[in-house]
């Protein structure tokens, strides 16, 4: 169903969708999920690792 | 009686510009051969500047204050005044000023042809005092300069008023690139926050109470640690950020600056060394400027900063607004880069531009603000990863995820046209933290959802508190999977036991769950 006119977030007017959301059975979206779900926990892992600051960087200067 | 010191009046042109800069110290000859003139002169005559109005013998708090600290006790002479140089987009003589001075005239013309200032410090070289000049316009809404705030400038009894960020050029005796970003970022934290705004000489003492190798003044730069320490100085918390291949780093800059926050932004000039500039804008296309923001071919949530193409920074090598241009993913020797800059800095030898290369970002943030950009981002991701089962895979999706403040979002919230008066009514009435993650789901051009999220909260604990459904077959889609018994164990994998817990609840019904 499109959605009806609104100004979105950014100020513009959106106007109505003309694009579909997908609508999968649960076989297609369990299979899909498994995929995803791999995806989305490396990124995760890798993002946690990113809150660590190393020494080096604490060093760095800034002289110019 | 005349007048001791009356104002110059100077048709704008390098050479004025230039004379005016001048001092006994430093020639106009030595003037036009620093960059620093030569960017303003350039960045003046785009803003379309036509008359330049000298008020001579005026004192500047910042510039007092470094010479009291320093330059006083040279043995060689250095005035304690400075000149204030005024900028105008119209030809202006001095009987239209008298007459609006004296007369009672019309000030309009002056006040909106007003484009700013520069105080010029009575020194040998780094001429470049406190400087406050209008930003280029937006062009249709391209370009944003959130971190400015509007500073009113008195000009012999008539109030001039310029929405900006204050800028000057280190002088390398107090002030090393570092401080000068620092000092740049507190004139708009003390706007938000309302914290001190120290002078360079002040900030440069202040980064190295804990920390030292060597003597602080005359300055040879800061360190990481020392800006941190300067940062907790005027009583804000610096949250740090290392920029590795994995770092979505135009959206994390965006996420801040677009609350006002001004960021530190430390590159690595390639050539020349370490260098901090204070980002305080950006320009956002309508399509992405990207095809992925960190490095190699790893999943990352598509976010706005697919569509910045150029940041705007306060860079005292350069001046203000100075332009980093966004290349994609790039190596530099051992380092892979999510993305890296050029357009302000050029070789002399080969006239090509240098690259810089992002190393680090700090932001100053208020205390209470404890959930960062990385935090939001793990939980958007696996936010992400149940959506996509729902999402088109042939339009653009983008997360707009940005910092804010609950009166700021209830503003805008107010001026969005939505037919759903009673979930609109919802959101504005009911309590909000004073800082707020929103994470608006944006495919196609049109919003989708938005995720509000406590940013005085803890990252790890689910910070999300609120969905607001701008298209209910989102909602409706999303409810049927996570209801979907073969799909819960996945989900509630991926999700954590309490962001499924949350979907659950508020995939539910349109409207939002009873408190």
């Amino acid at each position: 169903m499109p959605t009806q006119p609104q100004r979105g977030s950014e100020g513009v007017h959106a106007g109505r969708r003309t694009w579909e959301f997908r609508d999968v059975d649960p076989a297609t979206a369990e299979a899909e999920l498994h995929l995803r779900a791999v995806e989305v926990e490396r990124r995760v892992e890798k993002l946690e690792s990113a809150k660590t600051v190393s020494q080096d960087t604490l060093k760095l200067e800034f002289r110019v | 009686m005349s007048n001791p010191n009356p104002p110059e009046f100077l048709p704008f042109g390098e050479a004025s510009l230039f004379s005016a800069l001048s001092d006994a110290s430093c020639s106009s000859a030595d003037v036009a051969r620093q960059p620093r003139p030569q960017y303003l002169y350039r960045y003046l005559n785009e803003l379309g500047a036509r008359t330049i109005i000298v008020e001579s013998e005026y004192t500047d708090r910042d510039y007092l204050d470094d010479y009291a600290n320093y330059y006083v006790r040279c043995f060689e002479l250095y005035k304690r005044q400075c000149k204030r140089l005024h900028f105008f987009a119209l030809d202006i003589s001095a009987d239209q000023l008298l007459s609006v001075l004296v007369k009672g005239g019309d000030p309009g013309r002056l006040v909106e042809n007003y484009l700013g200032f520069v105080v010029a410090r009575p020194l040998p070289y780094a001429v470049i005092g406190r400087t406050v000049l209008r930003t280029y316009p937006d062009d249709g809404g391209r370009r944003s300069y959130p971190c400015t705030k509007t500073y009113t400038a008195n000009l012999y009894g008539l109030d001039l008023s310029c929405t900006s960020l204050a800028f000057q050029e280190q002088d390398t005796v107090l002030a090393a690139c570092a401080t000068v970003a620092l000092w740049c970022c507190f004139q708009k934290t003390a706007d938000l926050f309302e914290t001190r705004t120290p002078t360079p000489a002040e900030i440069t003492q202040a980064a190295n109470t804990n920390i030292h190798y060597g003597r602080p003044i005359p300055s040879r730069g800061l360190m990481v640690q020392q800006i941190c320490t300067a940062i907790r100085h005027v009583g804000l918390e610096p949250e740090l950020f290392e920029v590795n291949e994995d770092t979505a780093l135009s959206s994390l800059m965006y996420a801040y600056a677009r609350m006002q926050l001004p960021v530190i932004l430390g590159v690595d000039v390639e050539g020349v060394g370490g260098h901090a500039l204070a980002v305080c804008g950006f320009s956002r296309r309508p399509d992405r400027a990207l095809r992925q923001e960190i490095a190699g071919s790893e999943f990352c949530i598509p976010m706005t900063g697919l569509r910045i193409d150029e940041f705007y920074a306060h860079d005292d090598q350069i001046g203000p607004f100075s332009r980093l241009v966004v290349h994609p993913s790039a190596s530099s020797g051992e380092r892979v880069l999510p993305i890296w800059f050029d357009g302000s800095w050029q070789d002399a030898t080969t006239g090509q531009f240098r690259r810089l290369l992002p190393t680090v970002v700090i932001v100053p943030v208020y205390n209470k603000i404890r959930v960062t950009f990385t935090d939001i981002q793990e939980w958007l991701t696996r936010v992400h990863g149940a959506l996509s089962l729902v999402l088109p895979t042939d339009e653009m999706i983008e997360w707009d995820v940005f910092l804010t403040t609950s009166n700021e979002m209830k503003r805008e919230l107010r001026q969005e046209v939505s037919e759903d008066t009673v979930r609109h009514e919802a959101v504005l009435l009911r309590p909000h933290p004073r800082f707020v993650w929103r994470s608006v789901l944006r495919v196609g051009g049109t919003d989708v959802l938005e995720l509000l999220a406590d940013a005085t909260g803890i990252g790890h604990a689910m910070p999300m508190y609120w969905v607001f459904w701008k298209d209910d077959v989102v909602r409706s889609r999303l409810a049927k999977h996570v209801r979907t018994s073969t799909l819960e164990g996945t989900l509630r994998s991926m999700l954590g036991e309490r962001l499924y817990d949350f979907l659950l609840v508020w995939t539910k019904s349109p409207s939002p769950p009873p408190a």
